[in-house]
């Protein structure tokens, strides 16, 4: 890899930690909640720490490709989440609940 | 060059002209949804006429995003092949259900268009974008009756594992482009070439690949399989066991070897293990299941577990070959498995809400309706490899790649097993010719013109390619060479 640039004043290794953690506690909520909209929210850590990393590799390259996808990252958050939600408002009309662990009508 | 630039993605715009002029005239239809199935069955076909009048063109559009070469043409006609196939033999069903509107066609539409870019795609943001493009509209799809809970239910949980696991494919992306600066796959290529393949390039390429197996229902991934194609409705389940796999594995064959060759060897193993896994679990449960959907869910997992037998020979044996006999499968596959759903949609809108999908009520089938019989019965046949069908020479191409590449035990390992899944494929054959049934479900009319098409055409395709498929790999062949230059 190459040297981190002179002006960049925090170091990319930082980013990385963040978003490694931030990554960390979004998979620890998607696998262990219940309540959809916690592991809806969870997910969306997941891909916000993925912004970061693009965010800080972007600075570190100095090239823009990093900040671009950022945006359609985004979009596609937002999009998955207004899918989401739809869903589970199909959902609780039918069952008048939001905890995961009680969709088990198919099982085998 | 703008024009040109437009020129690599006109059969993916033909297909949005179509869904979008679904959502327009739809409101204004009556009852009768004719009107919507012509609208979209032309996008489809013009889409493929033109891919085909595109061949042997070799262009990089949209400064290196994506190509339009042979390879993203097999592709593009093969998907918009199984989408128009889908979509003669959603009609029925769909009136059967009571729930027959456009948005069932445009979403359709929108995954092929998400499908066909993924398979041009030649850049990992390009790529990304349109496998949620495929993926979003599926989730719709799967979700379309929204008042039954089971449709819900599939929905939800494609939903949850498929956004989980693209967020953990998003971070190898990240990784990636922080390894190599860019995210174009000839540029990683580049970026990467110099350097020694260190741990971190190999997590985020593993990462990569986790992303793409949870698409190809690869284990330990395929926990939604089952559950989702249940509940989706029956057409749908049949696309998405083809659309986005062979979507799928279209990445993990270009991406990877254009993207990532200094990695062959690794990810390489990752698809042997991967697949041995697969092919144990998709076969091993495809046995104790007693509801036909759900046995074809599961065959559709051992299946992923073939074809990414030839895609870890590929990467073992650092050579295209395998790749090759990964798309004659593939092709293959297509037709038999949406002719299999078929089927079963074909028996869902005749018999009604009784008809629960299981073996048990397709006892003495083939005296009721023994078009139907005779059809499932073939697939059930090509789907178990047995010599005269499509299923056979998919096999036969694929085994004899990965044994070509020294993998001689993995190849016995999936010969075996496909031994194996001939019990649970004829034992629908069987009792649908010499059980006698416990209840007599009524069928009542005849085929309608869209379904008998449709069957008539994976049947036709099912035989034909089994003694013809030497310009099918004549064509193979050649859109694997474009995937290098």
């Amino acid at each position: 890899m190459a040297p981190t640039p002179a002006d960049m004043p925090i170091p990319v290794d930082w980013y990385l930690y963040l978003s490694a953690a931030l990554f960390m506690t979004g998979v620890v909520g998607v696998l262990t909640r219940r309540n959809l909209f916690i592991i809806l929210f969870s997910i969306e850590l997941m891909m916000n720490a993925v912004n970061l990393n693009l965010v800080g590799f972007s600075r570190f390259h100095e090239n823009l490709t990093g900040q671009n996808f950022v945006l359609f990252t985004m979009v596609v958050a937002a999009a998955e989440a207004a899918v989401g939600l739809a869903i589970a408002t199909a959902l609780f009309r039918n069952r008048q609940t939001l905890m995961v662990d009680l969709f088990d009508r198919m099982k085998g | 060059m703008p024009g040109g630039d437009v020129l690599a993605i006109v059969p993916e715009l033909i297909i949005l002209v179509a869904a979008s002029a679904i959502l327009l005239i739809e409101p204004f239809l009556k009852a009768d949804r004719t009107a919507v199935m012509a609208v979209a069955l032309t996008g489809l076909f013009g889409s493929i006429a033109v891919s085909l009048g595109l061949l042997g063109q070799n262009r990089v559009a949209f400064a290196g995003m994506l190509v339009l070469s042979d390879w993203a043409i097999f592709f593009k006609v093969l998907f918009a092949a199984g989408g128009a196939l889908t979509l003669m033999m959603s009609s029925d069903y769909l009136e059967s259900q009571r729930r027959h509107i456009g948005e069932y066609y445009a979403l359709l539409l929108f995954a092929i268009i998400g499908m066909d870019l993924m398979a041009a795609a030649r850049d990992l943001m390009l790529f990304y974008v349109s496998l949620e493009l495929m993926a979003i509209s599926s989730y719709l799809l799967a979700a379309f009756f929204r008042y039954r809970v089971r449709s819900n239910e599939s929905s939800l949980k494609y939903l949850l594992t498929g956004s989980f696991t693209s967020a953990i494919m998003l971070y190898g992306i990240s990784l990636v482009y922080g390894q190599a600066g860019a995210t174009n796959y000839a540029a990683i290529e580049n970026a990467l070439r110099g350097q020694a393949t260190g741990s971190g390039t190999i997590l985020a390429v593993f990462l990569v690949a986790i992303g793409l197996a949870f698409k190809v229902s690869s284990a330990p991934f395929h926990m939604w399989v089952p559950d989702v194609y249940e509940g989706a409705p029956t057409p749908i389940a049949g696309f998405f066991s083809v659309g986005p796999k062979a979507a799928a594995f279209s990445v993990i064959l270009a991406a990877f070897i254009v993207g990532f060759p200094g990695a062959a060897e690794q990810w390489g193993i990752l698809f042997i293990v991967l697949s041995i896994l697969t092919m144990l679990v998709g076969n091993l449960f495809a046995l104790v299941q007693t509801n036909v959907k759900r046995m074809l869910a599961y065959s559709s997992i051992a299946h992923a577990g073939y074809l990414l037998a030839g895609v870890g020979a590929m990467g073992w044996s650092k050579n295209s070959y395998p790749g090759e006999t990964v798309l004659i499968y593939l092709a293959a596959y297509t037709f038999i498995n949406l002719g299999a759903f078929g089927v079963l949609a074909f028996l869902k809108s005749q018999v009604g809400a009784k008809f629960d999908y299981s073996l048990k009520q397709m006892a003495g089938l083939g005296r009721r309706s023994p078009w139907a019989g005779v059809l499932l019965s073939l697939f059930m046949i090509s789907l178990t490899g047995i010599p005269g069908t499509a299923g056979f020479i998919a096999k036969f191409y694929l085994f004899g790649s990965v044994v070509w590449a020294n993998l001689v035990w993995l190849a016995v390992i999936g010969v075996l097993l496909s031994a194996v899944s001939a019990y649970y494929y004829l034992r629908v054959v069987i009792v649908m010719f010499f059980k006698e049934p416990e209840e007599e479900l009524s069928i009542s009319g005849p085929m309608s013109g869209g379904m008998a098409a449709g069957l008539g055409i994976t049947a036709f395709a099912t035989l034909r390619s089994a003694f013809f498929p030497g310009w099918l790999w004549d064509s193979i062949v050649r859109a694997f060479g474009t995937l290098f230059s």
